[in-house]
C-alpha cells in the first residue's frame, strides 16, 4: 500500500470512528456506546445547583445508639475498604428509589444486596431521600431536604 | 481528505531524518513495554478482581467465550493471555504478528473492564492504539525501509497522535454540547462561574472523598473557572494539533497537567491517557525543533 493510500485510510478510520461515537450518542437509546467505539463526551453536562439523591444513616452499631445518625460512610467501624465508593453510591441510589417508588420486591433484593455486601456488623440504618446544593454541602454539610424512606435493622429477616 | 492530506508533508520531511525515525521507534517499544507493565501490574492484581467481582458482571462481546467456563477460570485465562501477548508484542515489536497478538490481548482485557456493569473508558486509547500499530510497515530482514516504508511509519505514528487528539476534540464536542442543552434550558452550564465548582463538589459528594485543592475550587469557583474555561479550549482545539507539529510537545503537556488538575481538583483519576501523551506527544517525531528536547542531542 502506499503512504498516500495509508493516509487515507488512518483519516477514514478516524472520520468513522468519530461518526459512530457520537452516532451511538445521539442515536441509541439503550447504552452510550456502541462498543468499543465511544463519544467520549465526559462530564459534558455541569451539575444542578439543586440535587436530589439517596444516604443511608447510621442510627447505631450493635446496641450503642450514636447521639445524631451518622453517613454510612462516615462511620469507620463499617468502612470497608475492599468495596467499591461508586458500587456503593449506585447500590443506595438504587434502594432508595425502589423504596421511595414503594416497589416492595425489589427493594427488598437491593437491601439484601447492600447488607450482604457492605455490612458486616449489626447496625440500624435508616435510608433517606436527600435535597441540597452540592457546594453547600461539601463546605458546610447543609441539606435543604430530607425525608426518610425506611428504618431497617442488620440482620433482617428478608 | 484532500485538504487535510496536503496537510501532512511534515510527515514526508520528518522521514528524511533518523532523529526522527529513532523517536517514533521508541515510542513504539515504549508503548508495547508499557503495556507489558499494565499486563503485569494486573496479574498481581488477579485474586482481589476475582473475590470482589462486579455481581453486574456481563461479558462484552469479545469475551463471549468466558461464559463457557467457570468465571474465575476463564479470567485467569485471560489476564495470562494478556500478560503473555503484552510480552510477545514487547519482545518481538517488529513482527505484525506479534503485534496482532498484544492487540488481542489488549482487547480480552479491555472486554473485561467494560464487562463489570458501568462505563470504564481508561483503556479505550490504549486498545484503538494497540491495533494501528498492527499497521506498521512490515520490515524485511536485514534490509533498511525504503523511503515510501519510512513514511508509512510515521503516517501511522500520526494516526495515533491523531486519534489520541480526537478523543479529547470529541470530548471537548461533548462539553460545548451540554453548553446549548443547559443554556437553552436556564440551567447552569459550562461558561456559569460555577460550573467547576459544582463539578468538583458533586463528584466529591457523592463518593465521599477529598482531594489537596478540592475546598479551594468550590469556595473560590473563579479559581476553577477559569482554568475549566482553558480545559473546553484545549479539547476543542485539539484535533487541530495533528496538523501543527511545533505545537504537539507544549500541546502533551497541557493534557497531562490536565489530567493532573482534575485529580487534583475532583479526584477524577483518568491517568491511563498519560504514558501515551509522553510517549507520543512529549518527544514527538513531528518536532520542528527536536534537539531543544533531547537528552543528549544527536544529529538528524
Amino acid at each position: 500500500m502506499r503512504y498516500q493510500q495509508l493516509q487515507q485510510c488512518v483519516i477514514i478510520f478516524l472520520v468513522l470512528y468519530a461518526a459512530i461515537g457520537l452516532g451511538a450518542r445521539f442515536l441509541s437509546t439503550e447504552t452510550e456506546d456502541v462498543y468499543p467505539f465511544f463519544s467520549w463526551f465526559l462530564f459534558e453536562r455541569v451539575p444542578p445547583r439543586v440535587q436530589t439523591d439517596m444516604e443511608v444513616l447510621v442510627h447505631a452499631v450493635g446496641k450503642d445508639p450514636f447521639p445524631s445518625p451518622l453517613p454510612f460512610r462516615e462511620v469507620v467501624a463499617l468502612h470497608n475498604p475492599a468495596r467499591s465508593k461508586a458500587w456503593y453510591y449506585t447500590t443506595i441510589q438504587q434502594l432508595g428509589n425502589a423504596l421511595e417508588k414503594k416497589r416492595a420486591d425489589e427493594a427488598a433484593l437491593l437491601r439484601k444486596t447492600f447488607e450482604e455486601t457492605f455490612i458486616h456488623k449489626p447496625v440500624t440504618y435508616e435510608v433517606v431521600q436527600q435535597t441540597y446544593n452540592p457546594i453547600d454541602r461539601f463546605l458546610y454539610h447543609r441539606i435543604i431536604e430530607q425525608r426518610s424512606l425506611g428504618v431497617f435493622y442488620f440482620p433482617s429477616d428478608i | 481528505m484532500t485538504y487535510l492530506i496536503s496537510h501532512l508533508s511534515f510527515i514526508q520531511r520528518a522521514a528524511t531524518k533518523n532523529s526522527s525515525l529513532w523517536r517514533a521507534e521508541y515510542a513504539v517499544r515504549g508503548f508495547y513495554l508499557f503495556l507489558l507493565f499494565i499486563a503485569f501490574g494486573r496479574i498481581e492484581g488477579l485474586d482481589y478482581t476475582l473475590t470482589h467481582l462486579s455481581p453486574t458482571f456481563s461479558p462484552r462481546w469479545p469475551i463471549f467465550w468466558v461464559n463457557g467456563f467457570s468465571v474465575e477460570g476463564a479470567l485467569t485465562a485471560l489476564f495470562l493471555f494478556f500478560l503473555a501477548s503484552a510480552f510477545i508484542g514487547t519482545y518481538f515489536v517488529s513482527f505484525r504478528s506479534a503485534r496482532i497478538i498484544a492487540f488481542l490481548g489488549m482487547l480480552q482485557y479491555h472486554a473485561f473492564l467494560s464487562s463489570l456493569g458501568q462505563p470504564y473508558h481508561q483503556m479505550d486509547l490504549w486498545l484503538w492504539v494497540a491495533l494501528l500499530l498492527i499497521f506498521l510497515p512490515i520490515k524485511k530482514k536485514a534490509t533498511p525501509l525504503s523511503k515510501e516504508q519510512k513514511i508509512s511509519f510515521l503516517t501511522i505514528i500520526w494516526g495515533v497522535q491523531a486519534f489520541i487528539l480526537l478523543s479529547y476534540t470529541l470530548s471537548g464536542i461533548g462539553k460545548l454540547y451540554g453548553f446549548v442543552v443547559q443554556f437553552t434550558q436556564g440551567q447552569a452550564h459550562i461558561f456559569s462561574p460555577d460550573a467547576a465548582a459544582l463539578h468538583v463538589a458533586t463528584l466529591l459528594v457523592s463518593m465521599a472523598e477529598h482531594v489537596p485543592l478540592a475546598t479551594l475550587v468550590v469556595q473560590y469557583p473563579l479559581l476553577g473557572w477559569l482554568p475549566f474555561m482553558g480545559i473546553v479550549f484545549l479539547e476543542v482545539a485539539s484535533f487541530a494539533i495533528a496538523f501543527i507539529p511545533s505545537l504537539q510537545r507544549v500541546w502533551g503537556g497541557a493534557l497531562i497537567a490536565f489530567h493532573l488538575g482534575t485529580y487534583l481538583t475532583m479526584r477524577a483519576i483518568f491517568i491511563a491517557p498519560i504514558p501515551l501523551l509522553g510517549l507520543f506527544f512529549l518527544s514527538s517525531p513531528f518536532l520542528s525543533r527536536p534537539k531543544r528536547q533531547q537528552i543528549i542531542p544527536t544529529s538528524s
